[in-house]
């Protein structure tokens, strides 16, 4: 469903040189799975779901969905997805469900039927009693669920969640997590970015960990445990920022 | 834009409007629930015209606090005028005052109010000739613009150093100030008695027998209508109007554009599968119409604050229905235009503080402008014509006051309308770019970045920026050459040539050089079958007589031949000067045009569009293009040349090259300016038909060009 190879992408400098965001990526997610694309700040993971999106083009290599390079048919891909960002936001001067039908729409979504996922959704995501609410007026977790309920509203087979926890409490954050999960049952491919290392362990079906840009390390958890030595993700992530690439090299014994 | 040639881009096209129409519909929805939009709409124009009609009425016009004038004066050019002038008003005043009288014995008026005093006053050196009463009439006329006479009544029949005939001085020419209340009032009262004692003469003829006929004074007024000197405050009124509707634009400008950037809800719009031409021809549609109705809803207290607050404004007593729709027009025009800059460097910001931040700049330099155009003397002429902002103030300014010449109006809104094309082109490619969107990774100067590989077109944006670009470097190369005063044919031609060469040879290499654009994929340069230039030959050759005869069924004759006849005429007078020289100057424009119009602009369009869109647009750029840029003859040009455009543009997507068209263009503009009559004769016309009809067949069976549009698209 989703495939990346060889996707590059550097940034020109004001001094003429280049930063190197993502060097190389190459992955695939499947339908039915939750890929954690997981690394510290600055690793490259929103760099790369952008381009897989179509948003940044690739200095090189490939990205496509369902068989649709995001360079050549970037319209094909943003159909098949919905991507949920951490700092996107909502248009304060309309109701909910006028932002939820006006995206529907953007996503040629006939009139019934979007209003039918936009009631199947409000009951899911327990939006039914602020649908008529501005959208100045919601909390943060409120708004979340409805970007959330945005980016699903056109039904699309791939999710790209780029932090969809940030800043959301302890509910909000379980919401969100459950939601995802009943994503991975309706057989969408899911990539997932996220600091909350707990949830995606108990989410995600594999991991691709980054650094710098690179994929240091690529499995289901089972296989980074034995590459890497270390038990858990966090320990996995504090060997990440201390040795890099050297990640793969088990840990000596404890 | 994923038009294709083969039909189905209609279908998309349809598509388009109807989600831009619902975009739209969104925008204004969110802009018309803003608390700040409806302040700007509602609260400020109710504060602002009646504050204005306080000051006007406080400072600048307290004669309108006063009773109303009850003492008119009159200028006259000798005494004699002026002492038979004053007879013949009280005459008519007894006139009047009998008829009162009468009309109150019989119980049928209440009191009229008193009549005004009208006092002529006259040169005290009397004009001995015709030279000296001219000198004089120069004098009362100054007078008239001082405000110490309300009008100037001038005796037409006096010859030489004759006295007047008093006694025959019909019909008076009466100069008034345009739009001068009191005169119009002191023209209402004069009319009155004057018509008062030519009735009493009138009774008193028919029933006198043997009245000599030279004692019956009738008295027509003609009235001549001095144009006022422009009046700052009656200028500060247009000025105000589009300030006003820049204002309305503003915000709703940054909220669409920055604020979307900066709320976080530009990415998920620019991540849907809709192109970014849609979302920012929505929100163009939506900031025009924000500015639009804040123009009207200006016009409306305007017009209340003038009409019920008694303030004196000179044109603005004369705020009738087509005076307002006029300026309605205009308004909608600028909005257009305005929007388009706005939105263009509101793209370029990523928060709301940095949008106003280069806002403010251009809001200071449009206060330039304005001001300018308030400045006595200047005129919608030449290069104002096509000075943006400048032209809209002088055309609302000359809307209020004599008018607008027709064609250097349409210059005026032709050229702003292509500035908003370039504005709107250059925000479509700013609008959501990756430099923008993501300015922690890139910075906007990226936008402007010679790009790494050769690019097979220009782009869009960049050809219209050029086309742009023209319009006020051609009027400037023209004013310099005029400055020049008269040169020699062999000078004016090389002159000329050197502008054209400037104009639509170095200007466009400008941009293929910044561009990187490949030459031969750019301009189109493959080389077409010979039958294709074949055919452009004939059409060249035929197209001439079909052309000359639309112009004359467009076109006054009269008209025509003052401006068209002129101008050939010159090129066979430069002809008998330095020979078939002279052809240069139709040869090389046309070589210059093709390749700017059926090359580079039409290979950038093509690469995004079909041949409708592509043919189409081109042709009408290269009309209006000859309207503003047209010399001699300008409004007049635009369907000969739209539909030789038209032409020339069929034959280059069919051809597939730039060669065919530009053999066309070269034989006909030779043939029209170097060989042909004064008249033509009706049978070539029939033959230009036909054969017109085969060189169009030749082009369209040698045809390629499909192919090759598919691979421009690649």
């Amino acid at each position: 469903m989703i495939s990346v190879h060889e996707l590059t992408k550097r940034f020109p400098l004001p001094d003429g040189s280049y930063l190197l965001a993502v060097n190389r990526l190459s992955f695939s997610v499947q339908p039915g799975e939750v890929y954690g694309l997981l690394g510290p700040n600055g690793a490259g993971k929103t760099t790369t779901l952008r381009m897989l999106l179509g948003l940044l083009e690739p200095t090189s290599g490939q990205a496509s969905i369902a068989g649709f390079g995001s360079t050549q048919h970037p319209d094909e891909v943003k159909r098949r997805v919905g991507l949920v960002a951490a700092n996107a936001g909502l248009y304060p001067g309309l109701t909910v469900s006028e932002m939820l039908l006006f995206f529907a729409d953007l996503y040629s979504v006939p009139q019934e039927q979007a209003e039918a996922e936009l009631g199947r959704l409000s009951q899911l995501l327990g939006l039914a009693d602020i649908l008529d609410r501005r959208c100045v007026n919601l909390s943060t977790g409120q708004r979340q669920r409805v970007n959330l309920a945005r980016a699903l509203i056109h039904r699309p087979p791939v999710m790209l969640l780029d932090e969809p926890t940030l800043g959301l409490d302890v509910l909000g954050t379980h919401v969100v997590i459950e939601y995802i999960d009943h994503l991975r049952s309706e057989g969408k491919a899911v990539i997932l970015t996220t600091h909350h290392l707990d949830d995606a362990e108990r989410l995600c079906t594999r991991f691709g960990l980054m650094h710098q840009g690179e994929l240091v390390s690529e499995g289901t958890l089972t296989e980074l445990r034995e590459r890497t030595g270390c038990h858990s993700l966090i320990d996995m992530f504090l060997k990440l920022s201390k040795v890099g690439p050297a990640l793969n090299v088990p840990c000596p014994a404890e | 834009m994923n038009e294709t040639s083969d039909g189905t881009g209609d279908a998309t096209w349809l598509a388009t409007v109807a989600r831009v129409g619902r975009l739209t519909q969104k925008e204004l929805r969110e802009i018309l629930r803003d608390r700040r939009t409806i302040l700007t709409l509602i609260a400020m124009p109710l504060l602002l015209y009646p504050l204005m009609a306080v000051l006007f009425l406080q400072l600048s016009f307290p004669a309108a606090l006063q009773k109303p004038v009850s003492d008119y004066k009159v200028g006259m050019l000798t005494k004699t005028e002026a002492d038979v002038f004053r007879d013949r008003l009280k005459q008519g005043e007894r006139a009047v005052l009998r008829k009162r009288a009468a009309a109150k014995v019989d119980g049928r008026k209440d009191d009229p109010p008193p009549l005004p005093s009208v006092q002529p006053v006259w040169e005290e050196r009397e004009p001995k000739n015709d030279a000296e009463r001219a000198e004089a009439a120069e004098r009362m006329i100054q007078r008239l613009h001082d405000g110490v006479v309300q009008v100037f009544i001038m005796l037409p029949n006096v010859q030489g150093d004759a006295k007047p005939d008093v006694s025959r001085w019909s019909p008076c020419r009466i100069y008034s100030l345009s739009n001068s209340a009191p005169a119009q009032d002191a023209i209402s009262v004069i009319e009155l008695l004057l018509t008062a004692a030519n009735e009493e003469d009138l009774k008193a003829r028919l029933n006198v027998k043997d009245l000599p006929a030279i004692h019956m004074l009738s008295v027509e007024l003609v009235t001549v209508r001095v144009e006022a000197r422009e009046n700052i405050l009656a200028s500060l009124v247009p000025l105000i109007l589009i300030l006003m509707t820049i204002t309305g634009a503003v915000y709703p400008a940054i909220d669409l554009t920055a604020g979307e950037r900066e709320r976080g809800t530009l990415e998920i719009l620019v991540a849907a599968p809709v192109s970014r031409f849609e979302l920012l021809t929505a929100k163009y549609f939506s900031v025009v119409t924000v500015a639009v109705l804040n123009a009207v809803v200006n016009l409306v207290f305007m017009t209340i604050t003038v009409k019920w607050s008694g303030v004196n404004v000179p044109g603005l007593q004369e705020l009738s229905l087509p005076l307002l729709l006029e300026m309605f027009g205009l308004l909608l025009v600028f909005a257009g235009f305005f929007s388009a800059v706005l939105l263009c460097l509101t793209s370029f910001a990523r928060s709301f503080k940095e949008a106003q931040a280069y806002l403010i700049p251009l809001m200071l330099a449009s206060l330039g402008p304005g001001v300018m155009a308030m400045m006595p003397g200047l005129k919608l002429t030449g290069v104002m014509t096509v000075l943006p902002l400048v032209n809209i103030v002088l055309m609302a300014r000359d809307l209020f006051d004599a008018g607008v010449d027709p064609v250097h109006g349409t210059i005026a809104v032709l050229s702003t309308g292509l500035y908003a094309v370039a504005a709107l082109a250059l925000a479509a490619r700013v609008f959501g770019a990756e430099s923008v969107l993501y300015s922690e990774q890139s910075s906007w100067s990226d936008l402007l970045r010679r790009p790494d590989e050769p690019q097979s077109t220009a782009s869009l944006p960049s050809m219209l920026w050029c086309l742009a670009l023209m319009v006020p470097m051609q009027f400037a190369l023209i004013a310099f050459v005029r400055s020049l005063g008269t040169l020699p044919p062999l000078a004016s031609i090389l002159l000329n040539l050197a502008v054209n060469l400037l104009l639509f040879g170095m200007l466009p290499a400008i941009f293929v050089s910044v561009g990187r654009v490949t030459l031969a994929t750019g301009i189109g340069t493959s080389m077409p079958s010979t039958t294709a230039l074949l055919g452009g030959l004939i059409l060249g050759a035929s197209l001439w007589p079909i052309e000359l005869w639309l112009l004359q069924w467009t076109v006054d004759a009269h008209l025509l031949e003052e401006r068209l006849g002129a101008a050939l005429e010159g090129y066979r007078t430069a002809r008998d000067s330095v020979g078939f020289l002279v052809l240069a100057l139709a040869i090389v424009p046309a070589i210059l045009e093709e390749l700017f119009f059926r090359g580079l602009l039409f290979n950038a369009l093509k690469a995004q569009s079909g041949a409708v869109i592509t043919i189409g647009v081109s042709s009408v750029l290269f009309g209006i293009t000859h309207v503003v840029l047209g010399g001699p003859i300008g409004l007049e040009r635009f369907v000969p040349s739209a539909i030789l455009g038209l032409i020339l543009g069929a034959v280059c997507w069919r051809s597939g090259s730039v060669w065919p068209g530009m053999a066309l263009h070269v034989c006909h503009n030779t043939i029209l300016l170097g060989f042909a009559p004064k008249e033509i004769p009706v049978a070539w016309l029939g033959l230009a038909g036909p054969c017109a009809l085969l060189g169009g067949l030749i082009v369209w069976w040698s045809g390629n060009g499909e192919s090759q549009s598919e691979e421009l698209k690649q």
